[in-house]
């Protein structure tokens, strides 16, 4: 199986290293491709990913809550 | 103009046909459940297209509201009392995201003890939300207020939900002649949602919702005060349109005989009616009374409601709901924000009957100011 170059979660975030949270993201998203839409529950993920004013998220994301 | 009799939830089912959102997430309950059903016979004959989701809790329909608000369309949702407790969360984070949703609350009294009956703790309990408010005192003003809500929430200037209320079962299973206005006028007074702003597209990828440390989070709710401060001139603007499309006009507040009044009357929602009933017999015997009713509550019309009563030597504020250890909501607020002695009155928690009598009691023993709490109707043998 091919696995696509492009990004759609940015580096930079605020992980620990060897995450497995955003090895597993940045791995689904390469399949999903750019025609996708994320939904996040607050936890480590949101926090990590989305320190206002920056994100690692280059499709649209939105978190509600728990 | 064609009047139909319907009950003040079909009126809000009628409102929001004419409104045609794009995503109705609905969860029944007790008194708001006809809405709940009329919507969903109206999507099953085809009359609007909307996606109709059925959610396994409050919770649920008003997180998917939020999550199908996010993607740029239009939105509806209704509950009553618990439906709306279980909804808090979502309630503080759909004001937080400036997501313009429109929900009617059927107003009903919150547990413990159980009651399905009318009472206004559950919205009043929401207030600090962000949400706008209002309060309607028949059919015609909740339909009218659908479509007043989706106007102001929508616009660029404001973006935050409404909740409209209608007191439960006296309201929502009792009918009143409704004129349902034209599709066309409906149309040129509420053009499709066009958000300008934040949404979910692919093409335009953004992050909603994200994690704000100290340095921001201040911000984001001052924005709030902001939007919500500064919704009132689009409030204005709307009723004015309104008015001239539909020739209905709706104010902030209603003023009923009480210009020249020295004893005000002060409440929201249906018992404005009784209010105005026992005003007329009281005028007829000389007594100089009168009411002001608070259509919109959020955002709070401090001058409108100043401007109306500060004239009277004696106002009396009624709350179908209580702060405990504090009093009713509206009557400690408008002694808060107004440089007025008014007194307060417990009325009607879990559908307790508030009776002409027991307004002519509130009048009477507003005559003595005195910033007091006094609760109207409890039962003899448990003073």
């Amino acid at each position: 199986m091919e696995i696509p170059e492009k990004e759609f979660l940015a580096p930079g975030h605020r992980a620990c290293a060897g995450c497995g949270a955003t090895i597993g993201v940045r791995l689904a998203l390469k399949m999903l491709g750019e025609n996708t839409i994320a939904i996040s529950a607050t936890g480590c993920l949101e926090v990590i990913t989305t320190p206002y004013p920056e994100t690692s998220w280059e499709i649209p994301w939105m978190h509600v809550a728990f | 103009m064609v009047l139909k009799v319907m009950s003040a939830n079909q009126a809000i089912a009628e409102a929001v046909k004419l409104a045609n959102p794009n995503v109705i997430p609905v969860y029944p309950i007790t008194p708001q459940t006809t809405i709940s059903e009329y919507l969903a016979k109206f999507v099953a004959d085809g009359d609007i297209s909307a996606e109709y989701i059925r959610v396994e809790s409050e919770h649920s329909a008003i997180s998917a509201a939020l999550g199908a608000s996010g993607t740029g369309v239009r939105v509806f949702t209704a509950t009553s009392s618990q439906g709306l407790a279980l909804m808090h969360e979502i309630i503080f984070a759909t004001a937080g995201l400036r997501a313009p949703i429109v929900m009617a609350d059927a107003n009903r009294a919150l547990s413990a003890p159980l009651s399905i009956w009318n009472d206004q703790q559950d919205s009043i309990s929401e207030r600090d939300s962000g949400w706008m408010q209002i309060y309607a005192e028949n059919g015609q003003e909740a339909l009218d207020s659908i479509l007043l809500a989706y106007r102001v929430s929508e616009d660029h200037s404001v973006l935050l939900p409404s909740m409209v209320c209608i007191d439960g079962f006296i309201l929502t299973h009792t009918v009143d002649p409704v004129d349902v206005p034209g599709k066309e006028d409906v149309d040129k007074f509420l053009p499709p949602y066009k958000p300008d702003h934040a949404y979910l597209d692919p093409k335009r990828p953004m992050s909603i919702g994200t994690f704000t440390d100290p340095n921001y989070y201040m911000e984001a709710r001052h924005d709030i005060e902001l939007a919500l401060e500064g919704a009132k001139d689009v409030i204005a603007k709307a009723n004015s349109e309104f008015a001239e499309i539909f020739g209905r006009k709706y104010d902030f507040i209603e003023k009923y005989r009480s210009d020249d009044a020295d004893t005000i009357i002060v409440a929201m929602g249906s018992i404005c009616s009784t209010i105005k009933d026992v005003i007329d017999e009281q005028r007829d015997n000389g007594e100089k009374v009168g009411m002001v009713r608070v259509r919109v509550f959020r955002p709070f019309p401090t001058e409108e409601i100043y401007d109306a009563i500060k004239g009277a030597s004696n106002i009396g504020v009624l709350d179908k709901n209580i702060s405990f250890s504090v009093g009713g909501v509206l009557h400690n607020e408008i002694n808060a924000k107004m440089d007025v002695k008014a007194n307060g009155f417990i009325v009607g928690l879990g559908g307790r009957d508030i009776k002409p009598t027991h307004i002519s009691e509130i009048i009477e023993k507003t005559k003595n100011t005195n910033k007091t709490t006094q609760w109207i109707g409890l039962n003899k043998e448990e003073l």
